[in-house]
């Protein structure tokens, strides 16, 4: 009898939500019945590692894999160093927007780890439905970016998350139109901004917008 | 009621019908011994028809470990270094198969720190392992023809560089 094939299915897929996704993945050709345990895991953990060859390759075989993904995912990490090549942002891209459509992601974990300030620090947004465009950051609108951020509960910024929003607000007024409050921030921590002005206005607008919040700034 | 003093013994028996003396406060990290307490089940002992008597007594001795109390702050991070490694050493057993009964009792026990270390460890010793060398870690019988398994692989072939 074998030994772990005999655990409790709930059991497998805790097991399983323990491992890198890669290796996850690899179990479909264990054995028939291993086929598509895979498939079910709640929890997501997509992470470079020295061995990883060619990180484009790693990131786009998840946008894929994720294709054939059955159950709700709950949990999301990706750990991978950025990258330039042009692929890098379609695939991170492609993984953000199916997590949209599934609607259950209520953790995840970006951490395109720079080399430079925060090893360790990752971009973590809480929410229950960070869904839209928030990260979707080439067709973004001003608007949505906000909307997305009504219902974020917790925001630590570092270099990459102003970055990323960068990318939209050029050529952006930073005057908001709409009455968007950010009622459900309870934490707002911001690790690193430059004096850049555009930087400067984003954090100020956040400050504007949001009421209860616990801040910390390690600045 | 159990509010007497914290000496109270309360009586487990395995599947294999021998019986255990546990402290109350002890086996209270248990959910499940914890309910049947609560609904006054364990005026005799209770019986764990999942549970041998070779894996309940590892988990007395996780429970016992883990319900020793620091005295004071200093103690307390003595404490927490010592239960770490006493967790490493927990789960380092001589036989796969206890590893995975101790995932199921800790399951049935529903003992949650017990249940994720004991996950944690089944993972640990599967990560950077090949396929092939999982299949003869658990046991696992590949049923794949050579063309049904490389058809399956070559589905996600990007995991497996």
């Amino acid at each position: 009898m074998d030994r772990i094939s005999n655990l409790p299915l709930s059991l497998l897929e805790t097991i399983l939500c323990l491992l890198p996704y890669h290796e996850v993945v690899r179990t479909s050709t264990l054995s028939k019945e291993w086929r598509y345990h895979w498939t079910d895991v709640t929890k997501i953990v997509v992470i470079e590692d020295t061995r990883t060859l060619n990180r484009i390759k790693l990131l786009s075989g998840v946008s894929q894999a994720l294709l054939m993904h059955k159950g709700p995912i709950h949990e999301v990490t990706l750990s991978v160093a950025k990258d330039d090549h042009w692929g890098f942002d379609t695939a991170i891209r492609r993984i953000i927007s199916h997590l949209s459509s599934k609607k259950a992601v209520k953790k995840l974990t970006v951490d395109f780890g720079s080399r430079g300030y925060h090893n360790s620090l990752p971009i973590s947004l809480l929410d229950e439905s960070i869904t839209h465009n928030f990260y979707d950051y080439n067709g973004v609108t001003y608007t949505n970016l906000f909307e997305s951020l009504m219902l974020i509960e917790s925001l630590t910024i570092c270099p990459e998350i102003i970055e990323i929003m960068n990318a939209n607000w050029r050529g952006c007024s930073l005057a908001l139109e709409e009455d968007i409050w950010m009622e459900h921030l309870s934490e707002l921590e911001i690790i690193y901004i430059s004096s850049e002005q555009t930087e400067l206005d984003f954090v100020k607008l956040i400050l504007m917008r949001s009421i209860d919040t616990n801040r910390r700034f390690e600045v | 009621m159990s509010s007497s003093s914290s000496s109270k013994m309360i009586e487990l028996r395995s599947s294999d019908g021998e019986t255990f003396h546990v402290e109350e406060t002890v086996v209270l990290q248990s959910e499940t011994i914890k309910q049947m307490i609560d609904d006054d089940c364990a005026n005799a002992a209770i019986p764990l028809p999942n549970v041998t008597s070779m894996t309940l007594a590892k988990v007395i001795e996780y429970i016992k470990k883990h319900a020793e109390k620091p005295k004071d702050d200093d103690d307390k991070k003595v404490a927490e270094e010592d239960l770490k490694k006493f967790d490493a050493e927990f789960v380092k057993v001589d036989q796969e198969s206890m590893l995975f009964d101790l995932v199921r009792a800790a399951n049935y026990l529903n003992i949650k720190s017990l249940l994720d270390l004991t996950c944690q460890a089944v993972a640990d010793s599967i990560k950077d392992l090949s396929v092939e060398e999982v299949r003869k870690k658990f046991n696992i019988q590949n049923d794949f023809t050579p063309e049904e398994e490389a058809k399956v692989r070559k589905e996600n072939a990007w995991a497996f560089d």
